[in-house]
């Protein structure tokens, strides 16, 4: 046990004790977040019309609705889709991916369109298309509801880079300079090297989520109650053993640093622009959108986002994407496991 | 009783190099065991199968009379041809490790005190001199106070005040257990072990205490230390300064 931590300790230290790496590590996604922040300070960069149905009405009439959603998908510049509650909807108008919410009521009878301020004339022109009449509501977004939306990928991008390098990139600098040949003489076991390693970068990763969650807070009023912070740790974490396992297996396979670097690039670019990192999958190519609907990193933004944006904290609703990234987590763990020699 | 180490028949291919060919030994102790021999006479190689870090293609190894399965590491000890360093990671930090790794209480303190490290604890390893570091990586082989210690080369690149202080700690180490090093230095195996075994192109050439070996050389063909001359005489190769046959 004591090996445990003081390998442990090593690790974090090593980090630490490096400028280049701890400025890596913990400036790097704050500074994206400044520069996100700045860069869309007046809204995202494309306009989405899109409108969210929400039902609250009693008996449930999804006749009503389908014949709004039918008069109004005729119509070019605007997409329809149907949201179970007002919370979640109202979150995603927060956050400016939809323009519109609009509910039937709980008695059934009235609909409400909510628009965020900037919206009301578009409003105003969607009533006129529709043929039941509607009561416009206007909804205070948050100023900075778009780098909300950009929160938790931006925290998902961190953990993607601590995951992969601080396993994979460490792992093979390891091999490299002899660490893991050396620790293989000595009756060390896997499991205790290995362990200490996770948690190592674990206590990073958390250590730099607590300071993305306190600078978006200050500089961006990013809301984010008790709940969502747990919930939060407990994604981060599972999508850090994910990247972390993606990064052993990498390193189980690749020789050398320079190669490594190389191989994580080439891996981390893509899944950066297929994981709904900066934007919604659904506008891209059918082809696409199916790779990074199976991709960990999708399913972890797409959390992060439910839990810190959406209000969602329901196990059953997030039970899918949290079953992907565990699937993910656990496989490719197994693979290191079964590849990794402590020296070649 | 059974030798420390014993092998039988080892042979080791890498592709189409054969890096040891029916190499058999029996070593017993406490004393300081020398594997001499030229750059690529297959020394690490050799090391490596007696570490159980690699297999021999064919023949068997038995440590402390028995096949080493599970490798019996608590009784081993090791110091690599290239020893770990990383960066940052200070004398005190690297003693605490192994201590560690091995659960010696106040393993620390023996690490840095056999060393002669306890004034340089803060220091990162990759700023000590290159004696300096021999010593810690030596001290920290042993901090469990293993029966067999096994040493790559342990005094390659040192100067020469370095090496003979080097040598002292493996000679004084070598009264208490048995002690297998590699080495390309005759003067080093001459002025540090007991015994030796010359290994030229993956072969065993030659087994004996220092005096063994010189006996069969006929008195007008010796030269240089005695190491030296029975090196030539059963190798029928010299070994420059840097460690290649010539």
């Amino acid at each position: 046990m004591r090996a445990f931590f003081v390998l442990t300790r090593m690790r974090v230290l090593d980090v630490l004790r490096s400028r280049s790496s701890a400025g890596f590590f913990l400036a790097l996604p704050v500074v994206l977040l400044v520069l996100v922040g700045l860069v869309f300070a007046n809204g995202q960069p494309f306009e989405r019309r899109r409108m969210i149905l929400v039902d609250e009405g009693t008996p449930a009439s999804p006749a009503a609705l389908d014949a709004i959603a039918a008069s109004l998908e005729g119509h070019d510049g605007i997409r329809v889709e149907r949201g179970t509650a007002r919370g979640p909807a109202l979150g995603r108008l927060d956050s400016r991916m939809t323009s519109a919410v609009l509910v039937r009521d709980a008695d059934g009878e009235s609909l409400r369109l909510v628009v965020g301020p900037r919206d009301r004339l578009w409003a105003m022109g969607v009533r006129q298309v529709l043929s039941v009449p509607v009561e416009i509501e206007v909804h205070r977004t948050p100023r900075w509801g778009y780098v909300h939306y950009l929160f938790p990928g931006l925290l998902t991008f961190a953990v993607l880079l601590a995951g992969l390098f601080g396993m994979g990139h460490a792992m093979v600098r390891y091999r490299q300079s002899q660490l893991l040949k050396k620790l293989a003489t000595t009756p060390l076991r896997r499991s205790t090297f290995v362990g200490a390693q996770i948690t190592a970068r674990a206590l990073l990763v958390l250590l730099q989520m607590i300071v993305l969650v306190v600078v978006a807070a200050l500089l961006f009023d990013l809301p984010l109650s008790l709940g969502a912070a747990a919930w939060m740790a407990l994604v981060t974490t599972l999508g850090l053993l994910t990247f972390m396992g993606a990064g052993f297996a990498l390193a189980c396979l690749v020789r050398t640093e320079d190669l490594m670097v190389d191989v994580i690039s080439a891996v981390n670019l893509p899944l950066v622009f297929l994981s709904e990192i900066f934007f919604p999958l659904d506008d891209l190519p059918a082809p696409l959108r199916a790779i990074g609907d199976v991709l960990p990193s999708t399913h972890m933004v797409r959390l992060l986002r439910e839990v810190t944006l959406y209000g969602t904290h329901e196990v059953g609703a997030l039970a899918p994407s949290l079953l992907n990234l565990a699937l993910w987590a656990a496989g490719t763990f197994a693979v290191s496991l079964l590849a990794f020699r402590w020296h070649r | 009783m059974p030798a420390v180490v014993a092998a039988e028949g080892l042979c080791k291919r890498f592709g189409e190099v054969e890096a040891l060919r029916d190499v058999s030994f029996d070593f017993d102790g406490p004393r300081v065991i020398g594997i001499l021999g030229p750059n690529g006479a297959g020394k690490t190689t050799l090391l490596d199968i007696l570490e159980g870090l690699a297999e021999p293609d064919h023949g068997t190894v038995r440590l402390f009379g028995s096949a080493p399965a599970p490798y019996p590491r608590s009784r081993v000890g090791v110091v690599l041809q290239r020893e770990m360093v990383l960066d940052r990671v200070t004398v005190a930090e690297y003693a605490e490790l192994f201590a560690a790794i091995h659960g010696v209480r106040g393993g620390q303190a023996r690490i840095l005190a056999g060393a002669g490290l306890e004034g340089r604890t803060r220091v990162p390893v990759d700023r000590l001199s290159g004696g300096e570091a021999a010593r810690l990586f030596i001290a920290a082989a042993v901090v469990h106070d293993p029966d067999l210690v096994l040493l790559d080369e342990p005094t390659a690149r040192l100067d020469p005040e370095s090496k003979r202080r080097v040598g002292a700690m493996l000679r004084e180490m070598g009264r208490q257990r048995t002690v297998v090093l590699t080495t390309h230095d005759l003067h080093e195996a001459d002025a540090v072990c007991d015994y030796l075994m010359f290994l030229v192109q993956g072969r065993v050439r030659g087994l004996g205490t220092p005096q063994e070996l010189l006996e069969a050389v006929p008195e007008d063909q010796r030269s240089g230390t005695p190491v030296e001359s029975a090196f030539f005489h059963h190798c029928a190769v010299r070994i420059d300064v840097g460690g290649d046959a010539r």
